[in-house]
Formats: C-alpha cells, structure tokens, sequence
C-alpha cells in the first residue's frame, strides 16, 4: 500500500518501509541506515543479533527492484560511526555497491557519519546537502525554510502515538509541512522521537500531516 | 553422642531463661544433631518462632564454643532490624557472644568488604547479594567455612526466577563446601513434595512439620457506597478510620500507589494526634528505616504498607492487620493475619476491605479457604535458563568455569538436573560472543579461553558490567525523585517521565511534591501544600491470584443471603441484566463500547489457562472469521477482548470453535512473546537494565522480530519459549472447557461483572506483531 502525493508538480510516493520515490526524477529517498550500530553496541559486551546490516540492505534492494531508481539519497546517518566501514565485513561493503551499480548515489552527512573513514570503498558521491529540482535534500531540518525548495530530511527519527481503547501504539511516521518532509528512520536497528516531545514540538509547525508506518501498510493521520 | 549432649546443654539453659521449647522444636534439633540429613525443612504456621528454630543448632553449637558459621537467606529486600535483634538477644541470653551482621544492597561497601576478611558469625543476606559474593574470589573462604545455610520463606520464592537465582548459588557453594548444612523454613503449603526436592542437593531431605493450627480471626467488611469497579480505598476511608483509632494496625495494600493514596487521604482525616507512616519498597532506605523506627517506638501507631512489610517482621503490640483488597493468596492473608498479635497465644485478627463489589466476593472466598487453611499449592518450574547465563557469568568473574564440570556442578540443582549438554553450550557461547550463525563479534568477545579450557571474563570492563545487571527482579522503578536540598525521597518508574511535566505537583512518600525539572535519571522537585493531581504508578504492582480462590468464587455466589445489601443488589443485577455462571458453564458477554466490541468470557479457571484460552479464540476469530482483536485483558476467572464492530456474534460460530479438539500453539507468535523476550534480554545482559547510552538504545521488540526472522533456534528464543510456556496452561484444562456449555448473553452495556474486567489496567496488544492489522482496526 502506497500513498501519493504532488509536490512540487511532482508525485512522490510514500512507501511503508520509510522510503520516499520521486517518481518523474526517479530518486529514492532513505534516512538514518545507521549501518553498524550493532557492532557499535557489541563493543560494549552486548551482542544483539548482528542482522542488522543485512535487514536494512535487504529492505534498500526490496526498494530498489520495486522502483529500479536512476538515483538514491541517503539523508545521513548512514553509518553509525565513523569507523564502521572498517568493522564491517567486507561482504556488507560489497552487497551495498552491489545495489548502487550504475545508480547514481548520494550520501549526505549526518551527525554520526560527516567524519566517515574510507570512503572510497563505496561507489557514492559524499555530499554535506543536496538540491535537485527545487527540492533540498539534507540531514537536519532548516530553521528558516529556503525560497521555493522543498526539503526532505531525516535526522530526528519520528514516531507517532495512536490511542485506541486507552492503549498508547507507537509507529515510525513521515512528518509533511508545507514545504518540509521529516523521513521516519530506514535502518532496522533505530528507535524513535515522538513527535510530540519538546524537541519536535519546537520545531515543527501546527499544521501538518502524518503518516504512520506499518508493516506492510501506511495510516494518514 | 557428643551433640547430643549439646542439645539437652541448650534446652536447659533456655529452660532455665523460662523458654521451654516446642515439640517441633525439639524434634528438628534431635534430627540435626544425628547428622543423618544434610538438609531439613522446618514447615510450620505464622507466629511459632520457626525462623529462630533454624538458628538453635548454631547457638547449641556455640555454647560448645566450637565455630560455627552461619549464612541466613530471606526474600526481603531490606532484611528487617527485627531478627538481628531478637539473635542478639538470645545470644546474650545464652552467654555467647558472637557477631551478627548484614549484607545487603543497602549495606556499604567498606563493611561489605571487612566482611569478607573478618568473617561474622551470622550473615544476614538475600539471594541477590549472595550471587554476588559468587563472583568474588574474595568470599572464598566465607562460603567454605559456612556451616550452616538458613532459607527462610521458601515457599515465597522457591518457584521465582529468584529461587533459581538461589539455587544456582547453592550449588556453587556446594562444589566448594563439602560439610553444610541447609535449613529451609517454609509456611505451610498443600505440597511440600516440591520444596523438599528443591533442596536435596545431598541426599535426601528430612521435614519437621509442625502441625500446630493456630486460630485466627477474619472478618470482611464493607462500606455501603462500595464502587462497581476500581480499586480506589477512598470509599472506605470513614470505615477504616473506625477500625484504626485507639489501635496499633499494618494497613496492607497491593500496589505502591495504592499505598500513597491511602497514607494522602487518611492523614488529611486524623485531625488528633493519631499518627500514621508510610512504608513500600521505592521510598529510601532512611524513609524506611525511620518508619520501622518510629512504629517499634509507638510513636505512629498505624503503618501503611504494600508487601515490603509481610514476612517475618516482628513488631510487638500490634492490635490488628487491615488487607485493602484480598491479598489474592490463602498463604498471603495467613501471612499478614499473623503479624499481628505476633506471639504464640495471641489471637492474629485481620480485616478484608474489598475495593469493590466484586472483590467482596473474592474476600469472602479468601476468608472461607485461610479459615479451612486450603494453602496454596505452589506450581513447581524447572530452573529459568535466563538464570543460568547470569550464575555463567558470574562464575566467569570468579575463578572461571570448566564447561564440563559446572554442568555437572548445576546439575546437582534439582531446578537445573533436566539441564542437557548441547543447550548448556550454546548458552556459553551465547555469554563469550552471541552465539550467532554471523560469527560477527569475535573481536569482541567478552571471555577468554585458557590452556586448560578454562573461560574468564576478560576485562575490567566486562566484569563491572556483568555485577551491575545482576539479579533477576525487573524493575523499572530507578528514576530519582530528589529534593532541592539533595536529599533523594526515593524512585518511580521511568515510564512515569511521560506522564509528567514542569509545574504538575504529585504525590509521593506522603508528601505534595512540584516538579521543577525532569532530566532523565532524576526529578527534581520542592514540598508544596497545593493538591496533588498525579501518583506514580509502577510496573508489575498486579499479584497473581491463587487458583483455588477463583474456583471458590463461583461458590460464593450461591449463599448470598448474608451478604450486605449492597452486594446482594450486585448480584441481582447481575443476573438480571445478564447471568451468573454455573459451575458447568461458560458465560459470554457480548456488547458494544468505545470505537469497537466486548466480548467477555467467564470461565473461572484460573489465569493460566485464561491465557491458552484468549490466545486460541484470537487466532480462531481472525483466521475463520477474518474479526480483529486489538487487545485483551485477562485475570483469574475472566477473559476480554476488545474486538472490531462489525463482528456480529451468534451463538453457533462459537460453538464450532468449542467443538475444535486439536489445538497447537506456536509460542513466539503469541501476544505476550515480545514481552517475556524483554525480560530475557535484560536478565541474559544482551540489553542492560540501566541504559547509560541512550544512542545504542534498541528497542527489545526489533530485536525478537530481527533474531526471529534470521536465527529462530537461537538460544535466546528456545529460552523466551520455555519461559513462554509457563503462562499457559495443559490442554487437557482447555478440552475440559470445551464439555462446558456456553451461554451467550448479548447485552447493550457493560454487566456489573464485565464493568470489574474491562476497567482493569493490565492489558495486552495483541498487534505487536503486525501493526497492519491495527490500521485495519482504525479504519473499520
């Protein structure tokens, strides 16, 4: 299940994983991979299941060979620190140029990743922020919105609060303003910011949609 | 022959103090002293001294002056200053000196330490400190020299995940100690097959059982405007006023915040100098200590408090115990009853004050069945493997462990002795590096191998990690609240941040306290007079209710003529608007509410196979009938789920599913897998149970569905499904359900039964696992 919207006279398309398909550009969308945030965690003696990295690869080829995108941006925090492309196997490393083949790739930096070691073992384009067709793409939202762009960016992890019968559910969620888009975070391993947290709540205006993520399913809200 | 010259030594010289012992007293201390056992379990009822009775062999020993060491477990958190006291007063008694101390969470660390380099006599402790002494090579020579090991309150926590804890520990110190001897005290229960099997680590175990019933009294009261629902005292507050004043009394409640609602209401009503403390187990230590203090002192002369106060307290001139609800256990109400009039020809009075009208009903079964002394039958558990990595680890910290030999080491457990090799491994490998088929960690592997197989823990690091997540209580209750001042008044739960912002006043530890600012470990708050509109509430304040009181219920519908009206009209009302179930019969409530339908299931037959029950009827309902459950609750005789509104429900569609017969159950896909997951991981270590690094936070739940998705026969989950397992009950209990006849009972609005169910606070979603289906729900 998919929602659609005009921005910018162009169709973007929401999908329930948390990615976003600029249809007439052909560009995917993801936010926070936060590849390698279990083995950052493992350094500390606690050994989650390491899947991480192949789940979140495995959701970005599902995307991938859904939508066949001429080129994908990855709005920061791709990496979880910035030494994870060393710690990582070198399999990972390949599965993930393995999916950037003949696409064009933009990885912007994010606050976990702007120092990332040895990047050129990865096919992308390094980029701090991004503007393509009056759409900026970057990692962190602006204050101060910029003159007729539209911006996508990542960073703050949404997540929304349903009640129903008193029970509080909590879903990852796109935040939409008028001319801002807050993707949800892509990777397996990451948690969530309620949108309703002061943090959010300063800056994000009144009026806004939100749409929720399921598994396999998107709610407007 | 030599001890038994001892024993007559002490019997004179207690004799001499005018204390003649009792027969089961006598008889343990001949059984000891004949050293044919080298275990025995006291079992006897409330208030006939059997905690000292343990410690008369280490007192007969003394007056030998001989060396004799003792190690005393209890459950309780803060052992109470009581029992040191009433040793050291016999010891002084007898003439003996020796040294009495304790170790516990709330002791420092420098006495901790001289403890083990300058042995007492008597050591005080819990399971939890006692694990911990496993870890440290230091307490080698403490747990070798032990020659006396003294459980108290067994039957209170052999069945937990803290028994296990215990018995893990035994069994360490049984591989070290070739000439202890354990001492169980237990409360009498309907089997003791299983205690004395629990702790025959060396042959067999001996019982002493005092069968000596003493009388005791329990009377049900009620106030007239008793509510349908809820648990709020605040209908009783005049009549509990009546039964306080002019007399010493432990008001026991069941839940914290019941506890600082009731000490709020009851303080604003004494307007004479009738004084009242506060006493549950989130408020500081000092707060605690100044209460016990004060109430030993008659200078309060009522105390308020939740469990933290049951067992083995022992303050003198108490008139009488008041239970805000039942105590929802036979051997609980026996308990409380008997702390007061706590001497051997007292007579122990207590009162039942239901919350609601429902209750009352549970209140008189309880009565009926601790009148008849039907003790709880305490449900034996095999050894919790979550248990068992944490005793790895702390072995690993010590000395290191020899796979092989700690296998038969923790075999020798009988909670642990159907333990197989193969799983004993993987939990291994699970500790040393996660144990996943991606062989990703190795760098960061937390054991190292020596030459001779040996593992130890490998860093300074690992191992302070390791003692900081020990223990198997999960508790989320560690945020701080703290006065401007600095002093800290105690801890609430973390989820109670969400709840809460700058400016809201709440109470806690009696007090009305503002919130000037919140921060993740702690909130910061200043004493107003202004009323309070908030109370935390904490995780896991719900008790279990014993089986044989929800059978007993349905009884007590039948002899309602000596009920007060209020409780009849109940009942009428009931069977007006709906019916009262028989006791070959299910009743179903079916009626509209909120955004969606009730459907209410009376089955009285226990919470277990609630449970089995709602899991089936919820799989059932969406795979024949594609109707969508967004959440149940369920409790010892009923079940509720909420389900979506345009189900229409008939009588012969449930038919077909009372009429199934094969029935299985895929654990890790029921409604409460992600939440037993959770403890596992905090008690395993795979996640800690104070996250320091907020940005490695990875929430429990992703975790179950990544590893279930990529590793399902991983360790952690064959764990997660045993521990599953215990919540649901035998299907020969479910078929024994399904020869019941249904009666389906369509109504507009919630029955006066329903109404107790529904307003309940424990509740479980059910879509967890696929959100979908929620959405679905939304839209319907």
């Amino acid at each position: 299940m998919y929602i659609k919207k005009k921005i910018n006279n162009f169709t973007v398309i929401f999908n329930p994983s948390g990615a976003i398909f600029i249809l007439e550009l052909s560009i995917l969308v993801i936010s926070d991979l936060h590849i390698g945030k279990s083995h950052s965690i493992a350094k500390y003696g606690n050994f989650l299941p390491p899947f991480d990295i192949d789940d979140t690869i495995g959701k970005i080829k599902s995307n991938i060979d859904h939508y066949n995108p001429k080129k994908i941006i990855s709005l920061g925090d791709s990496f979880h620190e910035s030494d994870t492309l060393n710690i990582i196997s070198e399999n990972h490393i390949k599965n993930l140029n393995e999916l950037f083949k003949n696409r064009e790739v933009y990885l912007i930096d994010g606050n976990h990743d702007a120092k990332l070691k040895c990047k050129e073992k990865l096919n992308a384009i390094f980029k701090e922020s991004l503007i393509l067709n009056n759409f900026n793409f970057t990692h962190i939202k602006n204050s101060q919105s910029i003159k007729d762009l539209f911006e996508f960016s990542g960073h703050f992890h949404p997540k929304v609060t349903i009640t129903s019968n008193k029970i509080k559910y909590k879903f990852k969620c796109f935040i939409l303003g008028e001319n801002f888009c807050i993707l949800p975070s892509f990777g397996t391993y990451t948690g969530g910011l309620n949108i309703n947290s002061d943090v959010l709540k300063k800056i994000l205006p009144k009026k806004k949609k939100v749409i929720a993520i399921g598994k396999n399913k998107l709610l407007e809200i | 022959m030599d001890d038994f010259l001892n024993l007559k030594k002490i019997q004179e010289k207690l004799a001499s103090n005018k204390w003649n012992l009792y027969e089961y007293q006598k008889e343990f201390l001949e059984t000891q002293s004949l050293k044919k056992f080298r275990q025995i379990l006291i079992t006897s009822e409330i208030g006939t001294g059997k905690t000292i009775t343990a410690f008369l062999p280490f007192f007969s020993g003394k007056l030998e002056k001989k060396k004799r060491k003792v190690i005393y477990i209890s459950p309780l958190k803060s052992i109470n200053t009581t029992l040191k006291e009433r040793l050291t007063e016999l010891s002084s008694f007898l003439g003996i000196s020796c040294r009495i101390e304790k170790r516990t969470s709330d002791i420092s660390y420098t006495i901790k330490k001289k403890q083990l380099f300058h042995i007492p006599d008597v050591l005080l402790t819990t399971p939890e400190s006692l694990a911990l002494m496993i870890a440290n090579p230091y307490a080698k020579t403490l747990l070798e020299d032990t020659d006396y090991l003294i459980i108290d309150e067994l039957n209170e926590f052999i069945n937990s995940k803290r028994g296990d804890q215990l018995a893990l520990a035994i069994s360490r110190i049984n591989a070290i100690n070739s000439k202890f001897e354990i001492f169980g005290i237990s409360g009498t229960t309907s089997n003791k097959a299983y205690l004395l099997d629990w702790l025959s680590i060396n042959g067999k175990t001996k019982i002493i059982d005092n069968k000596f019933k003493k009388k005791i009294k329990i009377k049900v009261v009620c106030s007239k405007n008793i509510p349908t629902s809820g648990h709020s005292s605040y209908c009783s507050l005049k009549l509990i006023k009546k039964i306080i004043s002019n007399k010493r009394s432990i008001i026991f409640v069941n839940t914290r915040a019941q506890a600082e609602i009731l000490f709020k209401n009851l303080f604003l009503l004494f307007t004479d100098n009738h004084k009242i403390g506060l006493h549950h187990g989130s408020l500081s230590k000092e707060h605690r200590q100044k209460t016990e203090e004060q109430f030993v002192n008659e200078k309060i002369s009522t105390i308020i408090s939740t469990s933290s106060l049951e067992l083995g307290i022992d303050f003198k001139n108490i008139d009488q115990v008041i239970n805000i609800g039942t105590p929802k256990s036979i051997n609980r109400l026996i308990q409380r009853t008997g702390r007061s009039h706590h001497f051997f020809s007292g007579v122990p009075t207590s009162y039942l004050i239901p919350t609601n009208k429902f209750e009352f009903l549970e209140c008189i079964a309880s009565k009926k069945l601790a009148e008849e002394r039907k003790f709880d039958f305490i449900e034996s558990k095999n050894g919790s493997k979550d248990v068992l990595c944490q005793h790895l680890l702390l072995l690993a910290c010590n000395a290191g462990l020899n796979p092989i030999k700690t296998f038969q080491e923790v075999k020798k457990s009988y909670a642990y002795s159907k333990l197989n090799y193969e799983e004993f491994l993987e939990i291994i490998n699970f500790i040393k590096d996660g144990g996943y088929i991606l062989n990703n960690y190795k760098k960061w592997n937390k054991l190292n191998i020596d030459e001779y197989g040996i593992l130890k823990i490998n860093s300074l690091k690992n191992r302070i990690k390791t003692l900081m997540n020990i223990g198997t209580i999960i508790d989320n209750s560690n945020l701080k609240i703290k006065l401007k001042n600095g002093k800290v008044l105690g801890f609430v739960d973390e989820s109670f941040i969400m709840s809460i912002k700058c400016g809201d006043v709440f109470t806690f530890s009696g007090l009305n306290l503002i919130c000037n600012s919140i921060s993740s470990e702690e909130i910061s708050v200043d004493i107003v007079k202004k009323k309070s509109q908030k109370t935390p509430i904490y995780w896991g304040g719900n008790l279990p209710l014993n089986q044989n009181i929800s059978d007993e219920i349905l009884n007590s519908f039948v002899d309602k003529k000596n009920y007060p009206l209020e409780i009849i009209n109940f009942i009428c009302k009931q069977t007006k608007v709906s019916s009262i179930p028989k006791k070959d019969e299910v009743l179903i409530e079916n009626f509209p509410y909120s955004n969606g339908q009730y459907l209410c299931i009376f089955t009285f037959m226990g919470k277990q196979t609630n449970q089995t029950l709602s899991e089936l009827i919820i799989s059932f309902l969406k795979t024949k009938y594609n109707i969508l459950t967004s959440d149940y609750s369920i409790n010892e005789y009923s079940i509720a789920l909420f389900v979506n509104k345009n189900a229409n429900f008939k009588l012969n569609f449930l038919d077909s599913f009372f009429a199934k017969k094969k029935i299985n159950i895929d654990f890790l896909k029921t409604s409460i897998a992600k939440k037993i997951f959770k403890e596992v991981s905090l008690i395993t270590g795979l996640i800690d149970k104070k996250n320091t690094r907020k940005q490695n936070f990875v929430s429990s739940d992703i975790i179950f569905d990544t590893l279930f998705k990529y590793q399902p026969d991983h360790i952690l989950l064959k764990i997660t499904e045993e521990e599953i397992k215990r919540f649901f009950s035998e299907m020969t209990q479910i078929d024994f359900l399904f020869k019941k006849k249904i009666i389906l009972n369509k109504i507009k609005k919630p029955s006066p039964f329903s109404e107790t169910l529904i307003y309940q606070k424990e509740k479980h979603y059910i879509n967890a696992h696929n959100p979908d289906n929620l959405f679905d729900f939304f839209n319907n």
